[in-house]
């Protein structure tokens, strides 16, 4: 049997506080941190760039959005004045700007009455009068002086009425005539109900639309109008 | 140990979040940390992600820590308390292993402890323990929670915690003296004298 010199009869205190003597300091070597133990910098930056980026993505999108409603009021009618445009790119692009160039010195008296109370209205002058015009391209391509005199005269009427701001450029019509051609066919099939009650609108618009077409087009090429033209004609 | 002055500039600096107070904290205290942690988990892998999970803890609540009690304390507290959160996650319900189905073999009855056991001999003790008796033994006597406390903690009575502190405390002993016995019969047989009788 071993004898052990050393035997103590330990109380459960006193082996406690052994024992918490022992471990309480212990130490044992630590692992790496993590590499997001410490990133409160990067966390902070991060949600700045964060912020920035949602603002200036918002402040985007509100300048574009402003952008295209300045544009979506004056689309209708421009696009009625841009059928007008467009029809007569094969055969003369020209006349529309001499037209315009002639509508600029009409009076803003002698701008149709309707044209800047009834937007509505306007659009539904622009429609008509786009019909028209596409009828006259559509119907009869031959006639490409009329339909350009149509075109050119419909044109700033409806831009007066919805105030377009000059604008030149004439290099852009042809491009925009082209890009109308299409579009032009599906609005002319899409408000074939409502023709009946517009062509007494669209003759006393045209008259209008003669007069201060020289300043609209002119002004603004750019303006396109959808093409409501019946297929088979309106007529001025 | 670092000073009270430059421990309370430590403090602060965490409480500002400022990154290098932190890499200093963390570097003077995950030894002792990573210690407490590897007494309250199974394996060095788990006691890794618990000194982790302890630091970004104690970065995160650093503002709630009071003056009036001990840092270090209180460190270790979120320690144990991490440690025993883990454990419930990947909880094989072997946690409360008896220590009675642990035998003692009867020299191991007639052994006392050595009073000059030291630090290896007692980690590697309880290093034997179950983890439930482990936990309380650690937390009772190491980190200096109440029987109420640990009860809180580990979802038992605080009866079982008396209980479980006791057996816990009579199986080191007991391995503890093994090991003294079997330390003082190696000198003697590589001097080559008389051995132990066992």
């Amino acid at each position: 049997m071993k004898e052990n010199d050393t035997h103590t009869e330990w109380t459960d205190a006193d082996f406690d506080a052994r024992c918490k003597s022992l471990l309480e300091n212990r130490s044992v070597v630590a692992p790496k941190p993590r590499a997001d133990m410490f990133a409160t910098d990067a966390r902070k930056w991060s949600r700045w760039m964060a912020a920035a980026l949602l603002l200036s993505a918002g402040v985007g999108i509100t300048v574009t959005y402003n952008a295209g409603n300045r544009v979506d009021p004056q689309a209708i009618p421009q696009k009625a004045i841009e059928v007008s445009t467009d029809i007569p790119v094969e055969n003369g692009i020209s006349l529309p700007r001499e037209n315009a160039a002639s509508n600029v010195a009409l009076p803003v008296e002698d701008q149709p009455v309707w044209a800047e109370p009834a937007a509505a209205a306007a659009q539904t002058e622009d429609v008509a009068s786009p019909r028209e015009m596409a009828e006259s391209t559509v119907v009869q391509p031959g006639e490409s002086g009329e339909a350009h005199s149509a075109v050119g005269r419909e044109e700033p009427t409806e831009v007066a009425g919805e105030q377009v701001p000059p604008v030149d450029n004439h290099g852009l019509t042809e491009v925009e005539t082209e890009e109308v051609t299409e579009p032009a066919t599906e609005v002319v099939e899409e408000q074939s109900l409502p023709d009946t009650s517009l062509p007494t609108e669209v003759n006393s618009a045209e008259s209008s639309e003669k007069e201060v077409k020289s300043e609209s087009d002119a002004d603004a090429p750019i303006l396109k109008l959808p093409l409501t033209v019946k297929p088979g004609g309106g007529h001025r | 140990m670092a000073s009270s002055e430059e421990l309370m500039v430590l403090i602060e600096g965490c409480k500002a979040q400022k990154p290098a107070a932190q890499r200093l904290m963390y570097a003077r205290f995950s030894g002792q940390l990573f210690a407490t942690a590897i007494r309250h988990t199974n394996s060095r892998e788990d006691a890794e992600d618990v000194l982790q999970d302890s630091f970004v803890k104690i970065f995160k609540h650093i503002k709630s820590y009071r003056e009036d009690f001990s840092f270090e304390g209180w460190m270790r507290r979120i320690v144990v308390n991490t440690a025993i959160t883990h454990y419930r996650k990947n909880q094989k319900h072997s946690r409360h292993q008896e220590i009675e189905s642990v035998p003692a073999t009867p020299q191991d009855m007639e052994n006392k402890v050595d009073p000059e056991f030291t630090a290896d001999e007692l980690e590697f003790a309880i290093a034997q323990l179950p983890l439930g008796y482990r936990t309380v033994f650690c937390m009772y006597v190491i980190e200096g929670f109440k029987h109420q406390e640990i009860a809180e903690q580990l979802g038992v009575d605080v009866n079982t915690s008396k209980s479980q502190l006791s057996r816990a405390r009579k199986y080191l002993q007991r391995v503890l003296a093994t090991l003294s016995a079997r330390a003082q019969s190696i000198p003697s047989t590589a001097s080559g004298d008389a051995g132990s009788a066992r």
